[in-house]
């Protein structure tokens, strides 16, 4: 009775100091993913999807490392939470008894890992049914012992606060040797605070290139597909646009007080842009479908590029916060989805954004603030 | 020097400043107010960081038509600087100094003045506050500023830094440049000749004499 009332106010806090921040942060993240997963896939081409999956171990080794990626996300959503100086209090978990503390933190990382259980039973029921017993139960296996990384990796850093930064011998030299030039900023920024986020958008919109240019040849489709895919692209580029946006204002506010006329500092968010989509470009270089034009190929980019600038302006122009990112993607997805099927031109597409975003980014730049308190966005480094 | 005319900052509608007309001319200003009264607010403003209603000019450079020149001449150093963590001081003075158009003995200079080269290549994730609070005065200083702004200027720094940053509004001051200090210690500012002192209270600045300082 003593331990039961012991648990209840610890998980209480547990849940609302990360598991419904976590959620609240990536409402965007997962909304995004749950559109494309199941807005462009049905469910039976789930299913039949998953059949492929667990009849062939190297596509389902390919699974567990993009659940392995989204529980990295996890695991540093936690972590960097625990470095918050907000978040001290969490520290105290170190004085309820380990077993206890364990199935505290295995509470969360269940919590946090629910929608890869959810999928992972849905596909499973079905794959059971076809006689995919072994892969099935190997899925599971993976899915129900995973979290245990996670709760030995937190139990880890509440027992080591304060984790020194150590800089390396060879990134002295390179400080001493180089300077960064400003477009390298938020790229470097996203590395060092959230290499999952631009990991997985990464590798999903590269699959989005490498998917929409693989089964081009194979059915009737025209550049549509593209387009589509094009459109995908710039709009789940929208969360780290959000957070280009976020990075400049809390991180970067003295850029406002620098002489730099608007047009350079247009072609250093050019710049950026350019460097932020240059895999899903070089992926399109080298999948280009045979029949389809080089010139086509630069509207396609252009068309991101577009998109990219587009967004950028909405948030110079609103401050926006991911709910409200998240309703207005979703209509300009399905704006810009019929578009393009009713053979709107992909250069006329990329044209109008290009301008549109040009023009919000020229009208707004200075008329834009942060208007949330800083220090309940700081992100703080991951050892 | 500086004219400001029916500025009014809101964050979100709610009304933080209000300044209907004020004339700074040349000389050494200091504003005072308790935490939160909205003087980091009102700098900012000056400083082209923040959007407000109204007008503000610079000698003949208006904030809105002539941006680059009014922010060539406006420096500002942040209360309470902040980072990001994967850069160096050295990163954040090159890439203000060539904006601000400053010379590289300027840069090496105010590195020196100002003790900064023991850390000059470290991440600013590694900085204590006072090494970021001597970043950010360095970079107040680059250019050829007509006013600089220095929010809170000798908190986190030790008295020998508090000497050389006395030392260097001396020596800009003697230049003609303008400052616009801010401080809630009534003490701090008594080795400088202050020409004008503001209170901010209640959204509003107003002049005091310098008896009431």
């Amino acid at each position: 009775m003593i331990k039961q009332q012991v648990m209840i106010p610890v998980l209480n806090i547990l849940r609302k100091t990360l598991v419904v921040e976590y959620y609240r942060l990536n409402t965007g993240f997962l909304f995004l993913v749950l559109m494309f997963a199941f807005g462009i896939l049905r469910p039976e081409d789930h299913i039949a999807l998953s059949a492929y999956v667990f009849a062939s171990p190297f596509l389902l080794g390919l699974v567990f490392a993009f659940f392995g990626l989204y529980h990295l996300k996890t695991i540093f959503f936690v972590r960097q939470r625990l470095l918050w100086d907000s978040h001290d209090f969490l520290f105290q978990l170190v004085l309820i008894p380990k077993w206890q503390r364990w199935l505290a933190l295995l509470y969360v990382q269940a919590m946090l890992w629910l929608p890869v259980v959810l999928y992972a039973a849905f596909v499973g029921y079905y794959g059971w049914k076809i006689g995919q017993q072994n892969a099935v139960i190997a899925t599971y296996s993976y899915i129900l012992l995973i979290p245990f990384t996670a709760v030995a990796s937190y139990e880890y850093r509440l027992f080591r606060p304060n984790p020194d930064t150590k800089l390396s011998a060879f990134s002295g030299y390179l400080n001493r040797r180089f300077t960064k030039p400003y477009w390298s900023y938020f790229i470097l920024y996203l590395f060092k605070d959230n290499p999952v986020l631009l990991f997985l958008t990464k590798g999903f919109t590269c699959f989005i290139v490498l998917g929409v240019c693989k089964i081009y040849p194979t059915d009737h489709y025209d550049e549509r597909l593209l387009s589509l895919g094009a459109l995908t692209i710039g709009m789940v580029h929208s969360v780290l646009l959000l957070h280009l946006y976020e990075f400049e204002h809390l991180q970067l506010p003295l850029l406002r007080n620098l002489p730099l006329s608007l047009r350079q500092r247009s072609i250093q968010y050019l710049q950026l842009f350019a460097l932020l989509i240059l895999p899903e470009t070089l992926f399109l270089v080298r999948y280009l479908p045979k029949g389809v034009s080089w010139v086509y190929a630069i509207q396609w980019w252009g068309f991101i590029l577009g998109l990219l600038w587009l967004i950028f302006g909405r948030f110079l122009q609103r401050h926006y916060v991911m709910d409200t990112l998240l309703r207005q993607g979703f209509y300009a997805f399905f704006v810009g989805f019929f578009l393009i099927m009713f053979r709107v031109p992909t250069a006329l597409l990329a044209l109008t954004t290009l301008l549109l975003g040009i023009y919000l980014f020229h009208r707004f730049y200075y008329q834009s603030e942060y208007i949330v308190h800083k220090e309940g966005l700081k992100i703080r480094p991951e050892s | 020097m500086l004219q400001i005319k029916n500025l009014q900052k809101s964050y979100g509608g709610h009304l933080v400043i209000q300044v209907p007309d004020l004339v700074l001319s040349e000389g050494i200003h200091w504003f005072k107010g308790a935490n939160g009264s909205g003087k980091t607010t009102f700098f900012r403003t000056l400083a082209g960081m923040l959007p407000f209603e109204g007008e503000i000019q610079l000698v003949e450079w208006g904030i809105r038509k002539q941006p680059i020149d009014y922010r060539l001449h406006i420096n500002y150093g942040e209360a309470e600087p902040d980072y990001p963590e994967f850069l160096t001081a050295n990163d954040l003075i090159q890439f203000v100094a060539t904006a601000k158009r400053a010379s590289e003995s300027q840069v090496d200079s105010l590195i020196e003045m100002l003790g900064i080269e023991p850390f000059l290549y470290q991440p600013t994730g590694t900085y204590s506050s006072g090494m970021l609070k001597k970043t950010s005065l360095a970079l107040a200083f680059l250019g050829s500023p007509k006013v600089i702004i220095l929010d809170e200027p000798l908190i986190t720094i030790d008295d020998a830094t508090v000497q050389r940053v006395y030392e260097l509004v001396r020596d800009y001051h003697a230049k003609g440049v303008t400052f616009l200090l801010s401080s809630h210690q009534d003490f701090r500012f008594n080795a400088l000749p202050i020409k004008q002192l503001f209170e901010v209270k209640d959204k509003k600045i107003t002049e005091i004499s310098p008896s009431a300082g």
